[in-house]
């Protein structure tokens, strides 16, 4: 099923040059709809952040909630917010309702529910995986939802990219989705095994956010020259 | 299974799903059947990569 799933993948990363490609629309301009879209996205975001915490709470109990969420959503938000400013190489569309300096706050509560679903998939799975498992594979779930949005996000003008391969999106995107999901979560889940008493779990879970955002850039660069190398990019 | 019950157990579904199907949606609106079609392709390896790992 994998290798079905690769050859998918292949095929359309080989296709999707050929296919001619409308201008996106200018995230800074006025919209016909209002941009409706936009507005759905945001409030939909935080309707399902709701709907999670609620799923999380009930299936982990309140305290794990607060040993998750918090510090996911202030990894997030820190690396999106961070990285908009530095690259300047992608940015959110500013007509959004809800922005936290430069990043639209559903993006951030966006991650949140990826992860968690990430991570209760994992937890369901029969497989038993070690926290270093754990982490590649909820990087490859996350990236699977990322892979089908992103391209019609930069379509609409949810977000923009100054250049992209993907649909208008650069591969080097997928790779960072990937290393700060696997990063995050290989780590938390370290520190969810060692069953920690609530305020020592609750601590750490910063400290997972902080030791995250530290390893993210050494790591991503060595994925970006390993792909460099193989001529990917 | 109750309503409650089937939330719970199905949640990663929905939520997949969900996304999957509001970016199509989108897509339509665009009148984009490259990304509809692109779309469709990467929601089947989404959700057969997580009912994969489920199991």
């Amino acid at each position: 099923m994998v290798l079905v799933l690769f050859i998918i993948l292949l095929a359309v990363t080989l296709t999707v040059r050929t296919v001619d490609m409308p201008e996106p629309e200018d995230p800074d301009s006025e919209k016909d709809d209002g941009w409706a879209i936009l507005h759905l996205f945001e409030v939909l975001g935080i309707l399902v952040f709701v709907l999670t915490i609620y799923h999380a709470k009930v299936n982990w109990g309140m305290e794990r909630v607060l040993a998750f969420f918090p510090a996911l959503f202030v990894y997030a938000l820190a690396f999106e917010d961070i990285n908009i400013t530095i690259s300047e190489q992608y940015g959110y569309n500013s007509n959004a309702w809800f922005l936290f300096h430069v990043t639209m706050i559903a993006i951030p509560l966006g991650w949140c529910v990826i992860v968690y679903c990430a991570v209760t998939a994992l937890e369901a799975s029969p497989r038993r995986f070690t926290p270093v498992q754990t982490g590649l594979v909820a990087g490859a779930l996350a990236l699977s939802i990322d892979l089908g949005i992103d391209a019609t996000a930069f379509a609409y003008g949810l977000w923009t990219w100054k250049d992209g391969y993907w649909f208008g999106v650069p591969l080097m995107n997928f790779v960072g989705w990937f290393v700060v999901v696997f990063l995050w979560v290989s780590m938390w889940t370290h520190l969810r095994r060692k069953e920690l008493p609530f305020r020592k779990e609750f601590g750490w879970s910063f400290g997972v956010t902080g030791m995250a955002l530290g390893l993210q850039y050494p790591l991503y660069g060595l994925f970006m020259g390993f792909f460099i190398t193989l001529g990917v990019f | 299974m109750d309503r409650a019950s089937l939330f719970r157990e199905k949640w990663t579904d929905i939520f997949v799903i969900g996304t999957h199907g509001y970016f199509l949606g989108v897509a339509v609106f665009l009148g984009r059947p490259d990304l509809f079609t692109f779309g469709l392709a990467a929601a089947a390896g989404s959700i057969l990569l997580f009912r994969w790992v489920k199991g």
